[in-house]
């Protein structure tokens, strides 16, 4: 498959006057809009700060099927297609339908020039990074949460969580820590449609992350919980990141990776990232 | 000027403690009643702790990572005199203004 998916967008506007660019928000790996951004408090905080916010449910995610699954030939894009989605989407919602000259890394359009504030967190922090490298002139300022430099989801072995699950059995356990954890996380909210989530973790796997490839110009701030071990890894992007375009890291105390979200220090730091 | 102490509420649920994630006040800050005052995590989830009270805060108890149980001391602040003792109001004793009087309709039934 090489079309560009097509992404569920939620459009959040601020009540009073819009101030300063739209932020486009992207969730991790067994989240969505509604969980990663609406409930910890993201949507309101931007809003209030009168920056417009528009967040993609990734495929498999909150709103946005997997592609073809209503005629059963479902199928998870890659990450490059998903950048390509993302972009698509947040162009569309924020009214550049019209400026979506291509879908393609490079191709680029005046008019939609330095157009957003990118926040990624987790899995969607990995789509940012690539989603900023190639489509420099999209994005203005990039703010990344939970970011991991090695990528949990490629090492993933999908047949062996397939056979986990099969069983049945609850006390049985993948045999890599790393990723018994992200089958847990997937199977934690029940509207999660798990055999989607596989498969996304599946086309992962075939466009590994090797963040030194491409590596986003713009300034970068990232950010994460001194106790999320999947952040350990964190410090190799913020060097990569750091002779770029700038980088910047902020730890935050005894948050781990699912706490971190919530923390204000987190919001006004990005907001402060973006604003400066 | 008196201080007022406020220990860490009861959180419902039957939890017994909770650990500071983060603290969205700090000491010398002058803040109002149910403004966000700390973020603290307990075994069933994250939520933010709004100010019992208008005041400039005098002590924070606890620096995130730091588990705090129910009952124990979470922050003191620093009130006027003549709001010290009691906090939220008391209904005025006094007669009531207007009376309902509830009788019976006999005609329906």
């Amino acid at each position: 498959m090489t079309d560009v998916p097509h992404l569920t967008a939620h459009l959040f506007a601020p009540e009073g006057a819009e101030t300063g660019r739209p932020v486009l928000l992207i969730h991790g790996f067994a989240s969505s809009t509604e969980l990663n951004w609406v409930t910890t408090g993201w949507v309101k905080y931007m809003n209030y700060a009168g920056r417009r916010v528009v967040a993609v449910d990734l495929p498999g995610h909150g709103q946005t099927p997997l592609p073809g699954s209503d005629d059963g030939s479902a199928e998870a894009p890659v990450p490059s297609l998903l950048r390509a989605g993302i972009r698509q989407a947040a162009l569309e919602a924020l009214g550049h339908a019209g400026d979506l000259a291509g879908a393609g890394p490079g191709d680029r359009t005046e008019a939609t020039d330095g157009l957003v504030d990118v926040v990624g967190y987790s899995f969607g922090a990995r789509l940012a990074w690539g989603l900023a490298a190639d489509y420099p002139e999209l994005v203005h300022r990039l703010c990344l949460g939970g970011a991991a430099a090695t990528d949990p989801l490629a090492d993933f072995d999908v047949p062996e969580a397939r056979a986990v699950l099969a069983s049945g059995d609850e006390t049985e356990h993948m045999t890599d820590p790393m990723s018994d954890a992200l089958l847990q996380m997937a199977q934690l909210v029940p509207s999660n449609d798990v055999d989607a989530l596989l498969q996304v973790i599946e086309a992962v796997g075939a466009e590994p992350f090797v963040p030194g490839e491409s590596v986003p110009q713009q300034p970068v701030l990232l950010v994460a919980g001194q106790r999320d071990e999947l952040a350990e890894t964190m410090p190799r992007l913020t060097e990569l990141a750091r002779v770029a375009g700038g980088a910047e890291e902020l730890w935050l105390p005894a948050r781990t990776h699912s706490n971190a979200v919530t923390s204000r220090a987190f919001k006004q730091a990005a907001l402060e990232h973006f604003a400066s | 000027m008196a201080e007022i102490s406020f220990p860490l509420p009861d959180l419902g649920e039957g939890l017994i403690e909770a650990t500071v994630l983060e603290w969205l006040v700090a000491e010398g800050d002058q803040v109002e009643r149910n403004q966000p005052m700390v973020e603290v995590e307990t075994t069933k989830s994250s939520l933010e702790l709004p100010s019992p009270q208008a005041g400039t805060v005098v002590r924070t108890h606890g620096e995130p990572g730091d588990t705090i149980n129910v009952g124990d001391p979470l922050i003191v602040f620093e009130v006027p005199d003549d709001t010290a003792g009691i906090v939220g109001t008391v209904p005025k004793d006094e007669a009531p203004k207007r009376r309902v009087r509830l009788s019976a309709n006999l005609d329906d039934d």
